[in-house]
């Protein structure tokens, strides 16, 4: 380790509130992606097996499967 | 020739191939920023005049390249959308550019962050720092304008031909710091040159732009399946998907 203990590891030799806050952003950014797009994922395909299960209870209804799921 | 164009740009060929890449992608890209991160955190030495603040590097670089390299993935995306008309490319532009801005957006509140110490200032007027940011106001122009439009066609056009003239920027952000006299330091990275700092320095950075790169793929790939599901709920294969559970995920 680079730092002489954990004490001056979390306080950044004095460079804690810019080194952290960067960190938190940059990488905090990526995270949130990953987890939005699997969120999102689910979302769709729930709703879409909702609409499968609504033309299956009214076989004459098929025209609102053709609108995209918002 | 065609008939290969044709499986490539399938919604559904493409759902099915991305599907076995995608934890790959996650698994490999998330490690190697785990390691990279501890790396550059905990074990590179302090700069020998910056101090630990030089570990803003390890985030602000990465975010600065991937910024620039998801711009140019949405130009190629946009060319084949506008000359061969293949949705999918339209699809993966848009997946692609939220991501791009917030990469731009990264670069710079970091590099906002490590200017303070090290330049005694946030924010100049410098050539690369300015260029950058017209590179958020690009990537939101491109966002808004796919949205402004009452057709999607339309919308996907416009949106492509903004982001061709947005190009343009590229290379003015990669050789700003060549072309005038800026604040801003020069490139990290050289194909031709070694760079300037230890392997213990470099190599967690490199760690960290891999990683960037493969979580970027990932991102993008994960956001275009999604707006396929998007735009075709009434296909067959899509119902399947929904009805299966796990198909493909």
């Amino acid at each position: 380790m680079a730092f002489d203990s954990l004490a001056d590891f979390w306080a950044m030799n004095g460079y804690a509130v810019y080194v952290w806050p960067a960190f938190a952003v940059v990488l905090g950014s990526l995270v949130a992606f990953a987890l939005a797009s699997v969120v999102e994922q689910r979302r769709l395909l729930r709703h879409v097996a909702a609409l499968e299960r609504r033309e299956a209870r009214r076989p004459g209804r098929t025209a609102a499967a053709d609108e995209e799921v918002s | 020739m065609w008939p290969i164009i044709h499986k490539l740009g399938s919604p559904k060929w493409f759902y099915t191939m991305s599907g076995r890449w995608l934890p790959f992608l996650w698994g490999s890209g998330a490690l190697l920023i785990i390691a990279g991160s501890v790396w550059g955190l905990a074990f590179a030495p302090p700069d020998y005049q910056q101090g630990d603040s030089f570990r803003i590097i390890y985030v602000h670089v990465p975010a600065a390249i991937l910024a620039q390299s998801c711009f140019a993935m949405m130009a190629v995306c946009s060319v084949i959308f506008l000359v061969w008309r293949i949705k999918l490319a339209d699809m993966a532009a848009g997946a692609a550019a939220p991501f791009g801005a917030a990469m731009t957006f990264s670069a710079l509140f970091s590099g906002a962050l490590w200017g303070v110490p090290t330049w005694g200032t946030w924010w100049v007027w410098d050539a690369r720092l300015t260029s950058m940011l017209l590179m958020l106001f690009i990537y939101l122009g491109i966002m808004a304008l796919r949205g402004a439009f009452a057709s999607r066609d339309g919308g996907a056009r416009a949106a492509a031909i903004l982001t061709l003239v947005g190009v343009i920027n590229l290379p003015i952000i990669k050789y700003s710091v060549v072309w005038w006299n800026t604040l801003h330091q020069g490139a990290t990275f050289s194909i031709t040159e070694k760079p300037a700092m230890p392997a213990s320095m470099w190599l967690p950075l490199l760690l960290m732009v891999l990683g960037f790169y493969l979580l970027f793929a990932a991102v993008t790939i994960a956001r275009t399946r999604n707006e396929i599901i998007r735009r075709q709920p009434s296909a067959r294969w899509v119902r399947a998907l929904a009805q299966g559970g796990r198909n493909g995920l």
